[in-house]
């Protein structure tokens, strides 16, 4: 932390090298974040970028606290404009995540058929996250893909803990309803963990 | 267990998923947890939820397709870009205003004065066969002030010349406005437009016109640099490339 707080000092003193050593940490982060919320692999990339850039632009006004939240914070946003902007221009709109077994890391337990097969649920359950409201989506991937606590998922969302709980839930709810629809990839039928 | 009747289960949806990250306070944990234990509804929902948050928690984090470090550092905020949003409205509110403001004095003419508005530079004289035919709409009309104050805008014109001069004998608003839009860099027009302004006001009831010319020529100016700072923010934005 003490190491971070000096990055983030030098980086408010224009230091580029010090800022990178901020983005190679917390890159994963953000880029998980928008391939989430975006749905897109080349429009998360995009969102990570642009998320980068506004951060060292805007770096001369963080006033401390928890630096990771704040940048989450500035990947929503970028997310939240992006999506806005395909909305507003169908022609720009972001190719959806399609099931790219490549793309999804196999694990040395699971056969290629598992592999396969993992690589469907994930598009299944993105398919289920881009149909949520974008406050629930950011709240499950936060809280529940990337394992924030309730309190820094409120500081990234800029709202309270409560707020937070019933987007969850509302979230969850969905999510629950809309994964009905396909059994066969539920958890039981998987058996990742053999 | 048997399905419980007659109790809401509405008020404990909310608090399952809740329950799921065991983040209720104490005392509702409990309660929940009683209900549970008697309610098989409830307790298919939370195995729902359970079952939703386990997908989730298995979704791995991909791999960054690339690097996403700065090569160089991208242009810094000016102090003005965080303004950027507030600018863009005031920029339209005072593009509104300006066109309220000529619109009004427009409609205020037209329906008064007639012809002599349409060749209201000409002369000077038929401004003042407006004020005796049409005194009330005469106040809005300002050949007269130019008249009464051509002393103070003789010595005006000795300062920053045209622009002063050229605002007190032009009678269509609207071209004062375009005027005041090309001049702003010319000079000091604040100086000289009190210094205009001021002395002819109490001299004569046909000056009442002279605060809405100032108002729109005040406006015209406003929009101009509120729109000119708005594109500059615009580029400055596109600066700052990052590493492909
Ligand atoms: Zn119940």
């Amino acid at each position: 932390m003490d190491l971070e707080v000096g990055l983030v000092q030098r980086s408010q003193k224009g230091d580029v090298d010090a800022f990178n050593q901020l983005v190679e940490l917390y890159q994963g982060h953000v880029y998980n974040l928008a391939l989430r919320m975006l749905g897109s692999e080349s429009g998360a990339a995009d969102a990570a970028q642009e998320t980068f850039i506004s951060a060292f632009r805007a770096i001369g006004g963080f006033r401390g606290g928890n630096f990771r939240s704040w940048l989450l914070r500035i990947a929503a946003n970028a997310c939240k404009d992006m999506l806005r902007a395909a909305r507003a221009r169908p022609t720009l709109s972001l190719e959806a995540l399609e099931p790219d077994p490549e793309a999804t890391p196999r694990s040395h337990a699971e056969s290629p058929e598992e592999h396969a097969l993992r690589a469907e649920l994930i598009a299944q359950i993105q398919q289920g996250l881009d149909a949520l409201p974008q406050d629930q989506r950011l709240a499950l991937a936060l809280v529940d893909i990337q394992g924030f606590s309730y309190e820094d998922a409120a500081g990234v969302m800029g709202t309270s803990v409560g707020t937070v709980k019933s987007r969850l839930s509302r979230g969850r709810a969905r999510m629950r309803d809309y994964l009905r629809n396909y059994p066969e990839l539920l958890p039981g039928q998987l058996r990742l963990d053999t | 267990m048997k399905l419980t009747k007659g109790i809401s289960h509405a008020r404990w949806q909310e608090d399952l998923s809740a329950y799921v990250d065991g983040r209720l306070a104490s005392g509702r944990q409990q309660a929940l947890g009683a209900h549970l234990s008697e309610c098989l509804l409830c307790q298919r929902e939370l195995a729902g939820l359970r079952e939703v948050v386990a997908l989730l928690r298995r979704v791995p984090q991909a791999p960054v397709p690339r690097s996403f470090t700065l090569s160089q550092a991208p242009a810094r905020r000016p102090w003005w870009l965080g303004a950027m949003l507030p600018l863009r409205y005031a920029t339209a509110v005072a593009a509104v205003l300006l066109v309220a403001v000529i619109t009004g004095d427009l409609v205020i003419r037209s329906t008064g004065t007639g012809a002599s508005t349409l060749a209201p530079a000409a002369s000077p004289s038929p401004a003042a066969a407006v004020v005796q035919d049409a005194p009330e709409k005469a106040k809005g009309d300002d050949n007269a002030p130019d008249a009464l104050g051509a002393t103070d805008s003789a010595e005006a014109v000795s300062g920053p010349a045209g622009f002063v001069a050229d605002l007190t004998a032009v009678n269509d608003d609207a071209t004062a406005s375009s005027l005041a839009v090309g001049t702003p860099a010319a000079g000091p027009p604040g100086t000289s437009l009190t210094r205009e302004a001021a002395p002819s006001l109490p001299e004569t009831p046909a000056a009442a016109r002279g605060p809405l010319r100032w108002v729109e020529a005040g406006l015209a100016v406003a929009v101009t640099l509120l729109a000119a700072a708005t594109l500059a923010q615009a580029i400055a934005r596109r600066r700052g490339t990052p590493r492909g």
